[in-house]
């Protein structure tokens, strides 16, 4: 079970979620993908494409920075 | 007293918390533009954006000697009054919720953003529109030639989606490198934002009320347009993101949030042109059908690429995003250019038959032309819902 973290701060949408999607065909059933993004639009995106997908969604939280922090459980 | 006080700061506190600690929804949005937007059609003419910028890039050129046909000076000329306002709407919202900060992104970014930004021009200008008065104020008015931009708008999106995608397979390192910000708020500090944020706007109140004195039609453009910008950023009111998510996540929200706006403003708009207030002609383009498709499409691409259309990229530039403020510049550089070198040869040479203003009333009536419209619309809410449900044509 592998732990990745992808950095997508400094990119607005849709740029982390395309990277998101792009690096979730390498990752397997139980594996976890942490994101950190600083895109307003990143925790609507991240929710709507783990209820398409049927990923879960463990957390999507913000730093107080402007910075979130998402993982998601493959 | 004290209690009585302290209540009552919590109130407000509890009142400002409302409007600026979370994004609005994005429907609720789209209602208030459709008022700002009758409200406009009321004042003088319906919200369009892409003239506005235009005359920005009229008004350099025309300041450094070269001659350049222009609308208007660029602080008489209502549309580019709504512009610069909406940028500074956004910028007071931003500051408000503490979300402004200048975010720098990676070159290649940056370089997607100008040139994205320059395709959207083309689009603009070869098909007389773009996505606010091409679609958004275009299917209120009842105008077929709206409908034909649309599609183009949604063909030009799924290409621009395909090569996004393709990029960030093939060549990832074009959105890769490094990426900084500044003055954003964070914890302990940005305390000064919302503090502006209020400066913004009442600097913003002073401008409109000043031009009450020679122009009640700029005054109300003034303050309607600092209403879009502080509206399109609470609310992310994004017409890209209706028009690219059916092919991305599939996520439906976006695009219902745009059909209630024109829902909405064709209220008003069919009231305001069957009742005579203002020509039924107006924004009614002569686009149909040729310009329109062509148009479309290439603006369709460049939105989805600089990530934004026009206001859409105002909106974010209002936020600090460098990238939108490249595809601003982009636009405003090229379109004057677009218009003397492709646009105006390339529709002066048109068949007239290929590019009509064709108003839909003047040939099914008004009743039958809101049933039309509306149909589409639903036919366009079925096809997102089920799309998001099967993911048919959702890249993921």
């Amino acid at each position: 079970m592998a732990a990745i973290v992808l950095d997508t701060l400094g990119l607005k949408c849709p740029q982390p979620i395309l990277k998101m999607a792009i690096k979730a065909k390498e990752l397997q059933p139980g594996d976890s993908l942490e994101i950190l993004a600083d895109c307003p639009s990143f925790p609507v995106d991240v929710k709507a494409w783990c209820d398409r997908t049927g990923k879960v969604l463990l957390f999507c939280s913000d730093d107080g920075t402007g910075k979130f922090s998402a993982q998601v459980q493959f | 007293m004290a209690e009585s006080g302290l209540k009552k700061k919590g109130i407000l506190a509890e009142l400002f918390s409302t409007f600026f600690s979370k994004s609005w929804p994005m429907w609720v949005g789209g209602i208030l533009l459709a008022v700002g937007n009758i409200s406009l059609f009321i004042v003088l003419k319906p919200w369009g954006a892409s003239g506005g910028i235009k005359n920005w890039g009229d008004s350099l050129y025309n300041s450094i000697g070269m001659d350049l046909s222009t609308m208007g000076p660029l602080l008489k000329f209502p549309y580019s009054v709504l512009c610069i306002m909406t940028l500074v709407g956004a910028l007071a919202g931003a500051l408000l919720s503490k979300q402004f900060g200048l975010r720098f992104p990676p070159p290649g970014e940056l370089l997607k953003g100008f040139l994205g930004g320059i395709i959207m021009a083309i689009g603009a200008m070869v098909g007389v529109s773009c996505t606010i008065g091409g679609f958004l104020s275009g299917w209120p008015a009842l105008s077929m030639g709206a409908v034909v931009y649309a599609l183009g708008l949604t063909l030009g999106t799924w290409i621009a989606v395909k090569y996004l995608l393709f990029e960030i397979e093939k060549m990832p390192k074009l959105s890769s490198g490094k990426t900084s910000s500044f003055l954003t708020a964070g914890k302990g500090r940005g305390g000064w934002q919302p503090i502006l944020g209020v400066l913004v706007i009442i600097g913003g109140l002073i401008i409109a009320f000043n031009y009450t004195g020679s122009s009640s039609v700029l005054a109300w453009y003034t303050a309607i347009g600092i209403f879009f910008g502080l509206v399109c950023q609470r609310s992310r009111f994004c017409i890209v993101r209706a028009l690219r998510e059916p092919f991305m996540s599939g996520d439906s929200k976006p695009a219902v949030a745009v059909m209630v706006s024109i829902l909405a403003t064709m209220f008003g708009f069919v009231v305001i042109k069957f009742m005579g207030l203002r020509p039924a002609m107006m924004w009614v383009w002569p686009h149909f059908w040729v310009p329109a498709i062509i148009g479309g499409t290439i603006f369709g691409i460049g939105m989805t690429i600089s990530g934004g259309c026009v206001v859409g990229s105002l909106w974010r530039a209002g936020e600090g995003h460098v990238k939108l403020i490249a595809a601003l510049i982009g636009f405003a550089l090229s379109a004057p250019l677009v218009v003397k070198y492709i646009s105006k040869p390339f529709l002066e040479g048109l068949p007239e038959n290929l590019k009509q203003q064709v108003f839909l009333p003047d040939h099914i009536g008004y009743g039958a032309s809101v049933g039309v419209f509306v149909l589409l619309i639903l036919l366009w809410y079925v096809f997102v819902k089920w799309n998001e449900r099967t993911g048919k044509f959702s890249a993921f």
